[in-house]
């Protein structure tokens, strides 16, 4: 999508807006992150903004998203030192094919989105939204709609939601793809990679009691297309990981997942504290399955501020087709796998995820909102070489209403 | 060049897993621990909290002030969802489950 392009959204969305009654209440809510991973890998600076405006029965919401993101990221291809292939490196020196286990990126991604949430008489919520975002190499376009239905005596809500998205892919320095599980020495290149993604929720609200709220969701995505990643790079070596030939990853062409997502939220009676947990079951076509929990504990420290610490882990299995490494044969010929599928990226490995955190909540006047956030997440990793990462996040977010 | 089956594959890296999961194993243990801890605590109003929770009622419109509260919503933060969306997407293989939206990023 041009500049262009994103400017004529920005315009028709301001417009929108600006045919205001006097009755509408405006929000501004905007936010910076900073992640940062250890071993000089990726860091991203993200910069969120939201313009919202509430009338009696619409609420319409603008979004702006800046990221910049940059450092090295794994390629997936193994960290021996010990090849019998050597490249010329990006400064034109020569390099061996350890200098492949990493890659350096700098990237820039833009996203708009806006939203429109329309409330009916008959206790039904209509939300209307979308979304489009660009980046060096690839572009996102995406639609949702869902319905809220309340039921009578407000004990519970039914939701529906619907997702369309389409996404281009390519190589930012050529705008190709390259072909899959060819070796790097002699690629061929195919055209930019196209993917079209459908996700349907089904979900339920429950009152339980006047201080606890219980959330379930199912939901099911189908996508079709490109889902190889095409920098990421797969190692043909021997038996003592001497490389003998680097080529590129290849995944399946489609992918089905599948979740199951509970929430509780609960205040205690003793107390303003307030209890926010949840679980998500995961599973796919391509043989992952993962398990999610969060637990966040909102100790209220005063009609304006709170504390609360938080608490999540994750864990997964691998992909079908992922390995570390392609083996070879007695005549040092790689072995491809007979589906013509492979990836050795580590975010397809066995894998857990731990994340602590701290969140701080304060509102100088009772129309702003300042929280900040601290965390800190560490990644284990089963087989890959980058066996572990670790990363520092921080967000500062400010809201004014209006 | 296909000159053999997938299944070779697997076998050849289990030896290298093996002695791998040793550390995750340990690693894990220490979030488990940490997991352990936070239901400790939060377990130390006693049972109460927990007869709180899976009680049921029928919530008169007048007895709904609680629910109304900011902080008992099941987003409290757009702005911290929509980070995690990201971040986790990016760095694992798992997507999804609270809510639907188009569009996405190049970052997995």
């Amino acid at each position: 999508m041009s500049g262009t392009d994103i400017s004529r959204a920005l315009s028709f969305a301001a417009l929108a807006l600006v045919g205001v009654e006097s009755t509408a209440e405006w929000e501004v809510d905007s936010s910076h992150l900073s992640y940062s991973e250890s071993d000089d890998r990726v860091s991203v600076s993200k910069t969120l903004i939201d313009l919202t405006q509430r009338r009696d029965q619409t609420t319409l919401s603008v979004g702006l998203v800046n990221d910049t993101m940059s450092g090295a990221s794994p390629t997936g291809a193994i960290r021996s030192s010990d090849s019998a292939v050597t490249y010329t490196g990006a400064s034109g020196s020569a390099a061996t094919e350890s200098n492949y286990a990493k890659s350096h990126f700098d990237d820039q991604r833009r996203q708009v989105s806006l939203g429109v949430e329309h409330r009916h008489e008959n206790d039904l919520v209509m939300n209307y939204g979308g979304a489009v975002s660009r980046e060096s190499d690839f572009d996102s376009f995406g639609v949702n709609i869902s319905a809220a239905k309340t039921t009578r005596h407000k004990a519970g809500t039914y939701l529906l939601g619907l997702a369309y998205t389409q996404d281009t892919i390519y190589r930012s320095d050529t705008g190709t793809t390259p072909e899959p599980l060819s070796n790097m020495q002699s690629r061929r290149e195919y055209s930019e990679g196209e993917r079209t993604s459908v996700e349907a929720l089904l979900g339920y609200t429950h009152v339980l009691n006047r201080r606890t709220l219980a959330q379930m969701n199912m939901t099911v995505s189908r996508s079709q297309g490109y889902h190889t990643d095409p920098y990421k790079i797969i190692s043909a070596a021997d038996a003592n990981d001497r490389i003998l030939a680097n080529f590129y990853e290849a995944r399946p062409d489609s992918r089905l997942r599948t979740s199951l997502f509970g929430k509780l939220v609960h205040q205690r009676r003793d107390s303003k504290d307030s209890l926010h947990t949840s679980y998500r079951f995961y599973l796919d076509d391509w043989g992952v399955s993962s398990h999610t929990v969060g637990f966040r504990y909102r100790h209220v420290l005063s009609d304006r501020q709170y504390i609360e610490p938080a608490i999540r882990l994750y864990s997964q299995s691998d992909a079908d087709f992922y390995q570390r490494k392609l083996q070879v044969d007695e005549g040092n010929n790689p072995v491809i796998p007979d589906e013509g599928i492979a990836s050795a990226d580590y975010r397809l490995d066995s894998l857990r995820s731990t994340t602590l955190g701290i969140n701080y909540g304060f509102s100088p006047t009772p129309a702003t909102r300042l929280r900040l956030r601290a965390e800190y997440l560490a990644q284990r990793f089963s087989t890959a070489d980058f066996s572990s990462m670790s990363a520092v996040i921080l967000q500062a977010s400010f809201s004014i209403s209006f | 060049m296909k000159s053999h089956s997938w299944h070779q594959v697997n076998s050849a890296s289990a030896t290298v897993a093996n002695g791998v999961n040793d550390r995750i194993c340990h690693r894990s243990r220490v979030g488990n621990i940490i997991a352990l801890v936070f239901i400790f605590l939060l377990t130390q109003s006693g049972c109460s909290t927990f007869k709180d929770i899976i009680e049921t009622e029928q919530v008169k419109p007048w007895q709904r002030g609680t629910l109304a509260r900011d902080d008992m919503q099941l987003n409290t933060d757009r702005m911290r969802q929509s980070v995690d969306d990201h971040i986790y997407f990016s760095k694992e293989a798992s997507t999804g489950g609270s809510n639907v939206q188009g569009g996405g990023c190049g970052c997995n």
